[in-house]
């Protein structure tokens, strides 16, 4: 018997109900993330939703920090059985050591599920859904030095299908690849355990990679690994042609300096991104997060520990421009209103309106310094809440 | 009612204005004013000062007729220049980290030695080194490290590298500092000051007083971090187990100026403190205990510093590392006390993601 737990709408419905609008949104596209309240010692952690326009949404108070939050919204195959296609969702994640998983309902703020994870086993804070709408966990294995990737079926309530082996430890974010088997795994490398705290046991020895995983058969299909062994992959983001964009969190000596961030769609290596040492010295060795727009020409990454962010063309891999923003980290695109979106531990949400991609490039160069001061706009300010370091759209 | 006859526009205005100057009243307000005139301005004024008089002084000696520098007045000029800088470091925001310059102005750690290695082959080049290609040059030459290396190495020295050489290489760094400096005092007189005055929500970097106060302290306690986790920590072996005690892991060993560079990194915070009423800004928000505290911490530290007057590099070196260990055990108590404490006291966010990442 495992420790799945299930839990029917209406468990969170009170605590909601403070937050939560009356009547149902009007604008559907909404930011997402989880958040610390500073003021609020005794139930600091929660999800907390807000309107594009910045109308804060609600906030629903949460046993355990908030790392990702994953789109649950209905798939393409469940529209048909579904009476009411505006039942939205999301997937919140416990940041490591967290062992929980928390089925939001993004229109009225409430809890629908929560799934606790096995005996011995806690999350890294990020998961993935595949096409057949299963969702795909990283977990780290407290019985033995391991990892692995559990799946669940949202469908089934939420029974846990299958533990994938990994070949490494410390895995962190996940992406589902568009044919239905395909897991993309950044392996950090890192190995914790709850008993230690945060504390990293295998610095001197730690390898990390971007892993390509068969779902269906658990194989191993291919495995990247960055110039320095203590670069540890841990952020990425998919482009619609399934090209990776990886980064990485330096984990040497300060004065070392290398690329923090990789592009990868079959190439035999990593392709890194292409800047001047003193640019990747200005991100301090760290990148928190990892955006990128649709079409695949612009990425975005954020450093939080230099208070910028930074963004780069993605067909030459160089760096475009960086915007500073203290305590920056979260980051997601908006299709509407075409933005990249900026969250902080200081309760700001940004918007970046990105107009490089739709003006020439020279053009664009020569109004690079007006465009610094004039394109970051605030969406969201709420002074008391600490935004967790990701951020997610649902359009 | 007076609003009847006046546009939308016009009557927010008036609100806004009347938030602004209720807002004016907040111990914040006033805080932030004296932080940026009586701190963040004038330091800024004394690194753009000291660095074109460091360049002044290589243009004079290296245009002199003697055949020979007067090492003893470059480094002179060095020491106060390196003074400004190291009084500057607490301001780690605005336009030094927009523009990326800190690295211009001093590259360390370096435990690689990089600065010998990177600056010799430019020194080889004598008078082919253009202004094009030192620009290009990695910021490891360009800055006070680089120029630290040229004026006090030894084993450089040793090899008597001729004056065009030596001049050529610090004309440029001198040059480059100089206008570095400048830049960035032009942008805290001009836009970057009236930001920060300006907070609000609609101000992407300011969003409320709060905030700003949190930007001016937590760049204080960077500095503390820094100076306690860094300056000493590493060259006293007291990170790692089994480490030796190694003087060439100081800041500016080459100069023996790791002491003076403490001394004058708390100068920096006794200015903010006292001066620009970062005790009395925390005493009116109930926290005089907590002011009482940071007060003896940080004049402890300082007389420690004061109480030996040898160099680090020569305690050290001789075995002797005594005050140094006093000095570092006293820096992470006050680092604490900005660290936990005075986030508590003031109700302000001293970073989040960024000391608490995944």
């Amino acid at each position: 018997m495992n420790r799945r737990e299930f839990v029917f709408a209406g468990l969170g419905l009170s605590l909601a109900g403070l937050f939560s609008c009356d009547t149902p949104l009007n604008v559907r596209t909404l930011l997402l993330s989880g958040y610390q309240d500073r003021f609020n010692k005794a139930n600091p952690y929660g999800i907390a939703a807000a309107s594009i326009e910045g109308k804060l949404r609600f906030m629903l108070p949460l046993p355990q920090r908030i790392h990702q939050v994953l789109d649950m919204s209905p798939l393409q195959l469940d529209v048909g059985k579904s009476k009411n296609s505006e039942a939205r969702s999301c997937l919140a994640i416990a940041r490591r050591p967290g062992t929980e998983l928390y089925q939001v309902d993004v229109e009225r703020g409430f809890l629908l599920n929560k799934v606790v994870a096995s005996a011995n086993r806690h999350f890294f804070g990020h998961a993935c859904r595949n096409k057949d709408g299963k969702v795909l966990v990283p977990q780290n294995h407290l019985d033995k030095k391991a990892a692995s990737i559990a799946v669940y079926d949202p469908a089934d309530t939420w029974r846990l299908l299958e533990e994938i082996p990994l070949p490494g430890v410390g895995p962190h974010q996940i992406e589902c690849l568009s044919d239905g088997k395909t897991l993309a795994v950044a392996m950090g490398g890192i190995h914790t355990h709850p008993n230690t705290g945060r504390r990293k046991l295998n610095i001197d020895t730690m390898q990390s990679s971007l892993l390509y995983i068969d779902s269906n058969d658990s194989k191993v299909l291919a495995e990247y690994y960055p110039e320095d062994p203590k670069l540890s992959l841990r952020h990425m983001a998919v482009c619609r042609d399934d090209r990776v964009i990886i980064a990485a969190q330096y984990q040497g000596p300060s004065e070392n300096i290398f690329p923090l961030a990789f592009s990868h769609h079959g190439e035999e290596n990593l392709k890194a991104f292409s800047a001047a040492e003193e640019d990747w010295r200005a991100h301090q060795q760290y990148i928190g997060s990892v955006s990128v727009d649709p079409s695949g020409n612009t990425a975005y990454l954020s450093s939080p520990r230099a208070g910028i962010v930074s963004r780069w063309n993605l067909n030459s891999l160089e760096l475009e421009e960086s915007y500073s923003l203290r305590d920056a980290c979260g980051l997601a695109y908006a299709k509407e209103p075409q933005a990249f979106y900026i969250s902080n531990g200081l309760g700001q949400i940004v918007n970046v309106k990105n107009t490089a991609i739709d003006r020439g490039a020279d053009q664009y160069m020569a109004q690079k310094q007006a465009l610094k001061q004039s394109q970051i706009n605030t969406t969201v300010f709420e002074k008391t809440m600490i935004w967790d370091n990701h951020l997610t759209i649902l359009s | 009612m007076i609003f009847k006859h006046l546009g939308y526009k016009t009557t927010l205005a008036i609100v806004t204005v009347s938030l602004a100057a209720c807002s004016a009243k907040a111990p914040e307000d006033a805080f932030i004013h004296r932080a940026l005139h009586d701190y963040i301005l004038p330091l800024h004024g004394n690194m753009a000062e000291r660095s074109k008089h460091f360049d002044e002084v290589v243009s004079t000696q290296c245009s002199h007729s003697a055949s020979e520098l007067d090492m003893a007045a470059l480094q002179e000029a060095w020491r106060l220049n390196m003074r400004a800088w190291q009084q500057l470091q607490a301001i780690n925001y605005g336009p030094i980290n927009e523009q990326n310059l800190a690295w211009k102005f001093q590259f360390w750690p370096d435990s690689k030695n990089l600065v010998a290695k990177k600056t010799r082959p430019l020194l080889a080049e004598n008078a082919d080194l253009s202004v094009e290609k030192f620009a290009k040059s990695s910021t490891v030459v360009q800055g006070l490290s680089a120029v630290e290396y040229l004026l006090f190495d030894f084993k450089l020295a040793s090899k008597s590298p001729s004056k065009d050489a030596l001049c050529g290489l610090l004309s440029m760094q001198a040059s480059q500092l100089k206008v570095n400096s400048s830049k960035l005092l032009q942008e805290w007189q001009g836009s970057y000051g009236k930001q920060l005055s300006n907070y609000g929500p609609e101000n992407v970097s300011f969003p409320d007083a709060k905030t700003a106060v949190a930007y001016i302290i937590d760049g204080q306690l960077a500095l503390l971090e820094t100076a306690s986790n860094k300056k000493l920590a590493d060259a006293l072996g007291s990170k790692r187990k089994n480490a030796r005690v190694n003087p060439y892991l100081l800041e500016s060993w080459r100069s023996q100026n790791s002491r003076k560079n403490l001394l004058a990194n708390l100068a920096s915070v006794d200015l903010l403190w006292h001066r620009a009423g970062m005790k009395s800004y925390l005493e009116s928000q109930g926290a005089k205990g907590l002011a009482d505290k940071i007060e003896a911490e940080l004049l402890a530290t300082q007389e420690l510093l004061r109480a030996d007057s040898r160099s680090f590099f020569s305690a050290l070196t001789a075995g002797d590392k005594d005050n140094a260990s006093a000095v570092n055990q006293s820096l992470k108590s006050l680092t604490k006390l900005y660290k936990h404490e005075i986030p508590a006291a003031l109700e302000i966010q001293l970073g989040f993601n960024n000391n608490d990442g995944d």
